[in-house]
């Protein structure tokens, strides 16, 4: 039996103060955000494809930009010479980078919905004052701020590396404001592209392992596919199916670069309106938000 | 001849308790078995269906060992307390698909699998998938499949969880019909109002070990060294306290109390059968007229809560 | 307390609610209706997870229209299935729960501490959820609706599942908190002695519309024109004497049924008793139960 006697005036007249729904949103983001940290079971991957990444940005700078480098060089004109090693270290560094990436984003957003779907408690987030939004931002700030944290930091360290080695002069930076900016802006472009998809993978299948798994294989196996599938067709638009190219390709456009990629060990330029670039950008990352709203509204009203 | 016979029946699971040392013999009628969760509800049930063999002890049903006899299994129906279904199949097919297995012909197996469904009221939906059944339409379906072969012993695990009152109550009807026509129907509920409403037959089970079997009202009465507790309620209320102080006068009566609230008088009594048998004749002489005589401590509710919960009655 | 007014409700060709008004006082109310019968669409519009298609529903006297985010505020939900995750101990969950719905991180903890105290939880509470019993979680999912101390909270079949003691419990601790709490409960279940138990008001809902809205202490106080009997000994001699004075007894086989006509019958019965020499275990005028109720109204 309840003894009544026991049950204090203080619970009888709790009246909670609750905070806005913003606050409340940035607070389970940034809880999220940091549980992805933890020393446990799952948060020591994170943190060791984080040093991975580091590790491997700061290696491949140097073996590049070491100043005591010298390596054999093709004149190809006045201006421009063609450096093999320095291309091989080139592709490997951002090839790898863009690998460890990946399984960041896979590894880090896999449960992020998945294990909410799984044990029903999106239910009960649900029913809490935030509404279905609130809940898909909460749920996207944790790896949306991991993935800057490998993307714009270690970016923005070499910018700043390259500063320093240039005399620490202000005007450098002056000069290179727009550099900055861009590497801003493809950090984040790259982190939120790689969040939504992330976080859709975690909707479709509410299994963290599968979700994460699936993830991978679908960002490089497409990437295998397309760039096979290149070979033959040979028409650039082929290379918008893939999510790699694609985000690759939107990020050169960031930079106002050329895009080029290799392909069979051959340097290929392409060709592409942008309207076909950011029209398939358009529609993939809508598409994802907009299956993950439909995924998480179809669990409100199925209890 | 539909009886189900345990003489000291064991069962451990390496070394966990299924159930130790029950003997009970239950007759046809219906017999609810209580007891918490992980009591050994269920490991008795699978020892009636012959799903396994007790550890020591033998189990006898309908005169034959139900573990080697496996033919006599379709004379058993059971309904399991987890859903078992092709989700896929309609309710039909999947009450006509048991029977199939037991070499009836298609044709025979769909009349007799509708019929089935149809006593349980589910014309409309049984050609429907199983996907789209509620809670309440699938315990239908489980007891559909289990009756379509008309056994003469029901093995009922939770049938009614999370059924609405109406299924509720329309399987408490075929299950009393059944009862009546002389079959063995063993029933567990975790609502013991259920049970209470089905029969005054149970079987109490706690940590493997059975508590208590039999009718409730002779359960509580075996159960003497708890004093037992009666509600009387005198037409006229001026009439308590005369009524009181003439029971306090009997050396059956251990006490005496008077409930203001709802006019009644409560008698605390160690002889329960002298109380009942003397109390209409005091009333009868003193000529005090009572508009209801009743014990609350033998219904379910109390019975289980003395009985499973150790010293912490009411 | 919660108002609604005209609401239609439909999922495709499927009718959920049908033109379904009603005004819900404050106090503890059990809603009744077979499944299907738009029960939970009705909790999950007042929710304000689902709108409707047409109609004003009001919730503590806020449009839903407007307010349907903020109104969860005001309100704790206790789902019917198990939704509580597994890889964290009972105090993280309901912290986090407090957080999420907008407490600060101390009073949230202290909140929860005090929660679990009223549901007698020791030192299990810092275990993992995935090592409690059924019980236990069942206060879980209690106890974070009512973390921040919400006006209303709805419980959906908060007892299925449970063994007899463990449910006696929970109506025992649902009764508890929320009495002391003053907080308004909203009781689905398909358990119809939970809503005795509990509630001050019941309404019946059926093929999404209202059937009944009652006063439970009234309903309970109904009587039926048969004074249930049951004696021990010979029982065929009671039922003869009963006949002699043209009393017919109807059984069931446990209990005897005789028509009541006035008070005297209460006299006729003892009488009997005493002549045939037979134990009087049981009299008294049947009451109304729920479950007659239930099938009154929805069949």
């Amino acid at each position: 039996m309840k003894d009544k006697a026991q049950v204090s005036e203080k619970f009888a007249i709790y009246d909670a103060e609750l905070t806005t729904r913003p606050k409340i949103v940035i607070g389970m983001g940034l809880r999220g955000f940091f549980s992805l940290l933890k020393l446990n079971k799952k948060g020591v991957w994170n943190l060791a494809l984080i040093f991975l990444i580091y590790l491997w940005s700061i290696v491949f700078f140097v073996l590049m930009a070491g100043e005591g480098n010298v390596y054999p060089c093709e004149e190809m004109s006045s201006e421009f010479k063609y450096c093999q090693p320095i291309a091989y270290y080139g592709d490997m560094g951002l090839g790898g980078v863009r690998l460890f990436l990946v399984t960041l984003a896979a590894i880090a957003s896999g449960g992020l919905i998945a294990n909410d779907m799984n044990d029903k408690s999106l239910h009960l987030y649900l029913s809490r004052p935030i509404s279905r939004l609130d809940y898909l931002i909460a749920r996207f700030i944790p790896i949306f701020l991991l993935l800057i944290f490998v993307t714009v930091v270690p970016n923005m360290i070499t910018f700043m590396t390259q500063w320093s080695s240039s005399g620490l002069e202000f005007d450098w930076i002056q000069n290179h404001k727009w550099l900055m900016f861009d590497i801003i802006v493809q950090g984040l472009f790259y982190s939120a592209s790689y969040s939504i998809i992330g976080l859709t993978f975690s909707t479709l299948i509410n299994r963290e392992y599968r979700a994460a798994g699936a993830f991978f294989l679908f960002v490089y196996g497409t990437n295998i596919i397309v760039e096979l599938f290149h070979l033959f067709v040979n028409d650039d638009r082929v290379l918008l199916l893939s999510i790699a190219h694609l985000l690759d390709i939107v990020s050169f456009e960031i930079y106002g670069a050329e895009y080029y990629f290799t392909s069979a060990g051959v340097l290929k330029g392409i060709e592409l309106a942008n309207l076909e670039i950011f029209g398939a950008l358009t529609l993939i990352i809508g598409g994802c938000g907009l299956f993950v709203n439909w995924m998480i509204s179809q669990m409100e009203e199925n209890k | 001849m539909s009886e189900v016979i345990l003489e000291n029946v064991t069962k451990n699971y390496g070394n966990v308790q299924g159930i130790s040392n029950i003997s009970v013999e239950i007759k046809p009628g219906l017999t609810g078995i209580l007891g918490p969760n992980g009591a050994g509800k269920s490991t008795m049930m699978k020892m009636v269906l012959g799903l396994s063999r007790p550890s020591i002890g033998h189990v006898s049903v309908m005169g034959n060992d139900p573990f080697t006899n496996w033919k006599q299994r379709n004379k058993i129906g059971f309904v399991p307390e987890y859903d078992c279904f092709y989700e896929h199949m309609s309710g039909l097919d999947y009450v006509a698909y048991f029977l199939q297995m037991h070499n009836y012909t298609l044709q025979e197996a769909n009349e007799m699998a509708r019929v089935s469904l149809a006593e349980l009221g589910l014309e409309d939906a049984m050609d429907r998938k199983i996907r789209t059944y509620s809670r309440g339409m699938r315990q239908k379906t489980k007891v559909a499949r289990a009756a379509v072969f008309n056994p003469d012993i029901f093995v009922l695990d939770e049938p009614f969880q999370g059924a609405d009152p109406t299924t509720r109550h329309l399987l408490m009807m075929k299950m009393k019909q059944w009862a009546d026509e002389g079959k063995t129907i063993m029933i567990s509920s975790h609502i013991l109002h259920d049970i209470e409403n089905l029969t005054d037959q149970i079987i109490l089970i706690n940590n493997g070990k059975m508590l208590a079997s039999g009718n409730r009202h002779e359960i509580r009465n075996l159960m003497n060294n708890i004093p037992r507790q009666i509600h009387v309620t005198p037409i006229k209320n001026t009439n308590l306290r005369k009524l009181a102080k003439r029971l306090l006068d009997e050396s059956w009566v251990r006490a005496t109390r008077i409930d203001k609230e709802n006019d009644e008088l409560i008698i605390e009594t160690d002889s329960a059968e002298t109380f009942y048998l003397e109390l209409p004749r005091i009333i009868k002489k003193e000529k005090i007229e009572v508009k209801r005589i009743n014990s609350e401590d033998d219904s379910l509710d109390s019975l289980y809560t003395k009985l499973v919960g150790g010293a912490q009655w009411k | 307390m919660i108002e609604a007014k005209n609401v239609i409700k439909k999922y495709g060709s499927v009718t959920a609610l049908d033109d379904f008004s009603v005004e819900i006082p404050k106090g503890k109310i059990g809603i009744l209706g077979p499944n299907g019968a738009g029960k939970s669409t009705f909790v999950k519009i007042a929710l304000g997870l689902i709108t409707a298609n047409s109609g004003k529903v009001t919730v503590l006297g806020e449009n839903l229209d407007k307010h349907s985010v903020d109104i969860r505020r005001k309100i704790g939900y206790m789902p019917e299935h198990d939704c509580i995750p597994n890889h964290m101990s009972g105090v993280e969950f309901l912290i986090e729960m407090g957080l999420v719905s907008g407490m600060d991180t101390s009073s949230a903890t202290q909140r929860t501490h005090e929660i679990l105290g009223h549901l007698q939880m020791g030192e299990e509470k810092y275990r993992k959820i995935e090592e409690y019993s059924g019980g236990m979680r069942q206060k879980i999912k209690l106890a974070q609706g009512l973390i921040h101390g919400p006006d209303i909270i709805f419980l959906d079949e908060p007892t299925s599942g449970l063994d007899p003691k463990a449910r006696q419990e929970m109506l025992d601790t649902i009764n508890g908190l929320t009495e002391i709490s003053n907080t308004n409960v909203l009781l689905s279940t398909h358990i119809l002695q939970d809503v005795e138990m509990v509630c001050d008001h019941v309404i019946i809902i059926n093929n999404g519309k209202l059937q009944m809205k009652e006063n439970v202490k009234e309903l309970m106080k109904r009587q039926s024109d048969f004074i249930q009997v049951r004696v021990g000994g010979d029982i065929d001699g009671f039922v003869d004497i009963l006949k002699s004075k043209e009393i017919t007894v109807t059984t069931d086989g446990r209990i005897l049924r005789v028509p009541y006509v006035s008070d005297q019958t209460f006299q006729q019965i003892i009488d009997a008793a005493v002549d045939n020499k037979c134990q009087l275990y049981e009299m008294e005028r049947s009451k109304v139960t729920m479950d007659n109720i239930y099938l009154e109204v929805v069949e």
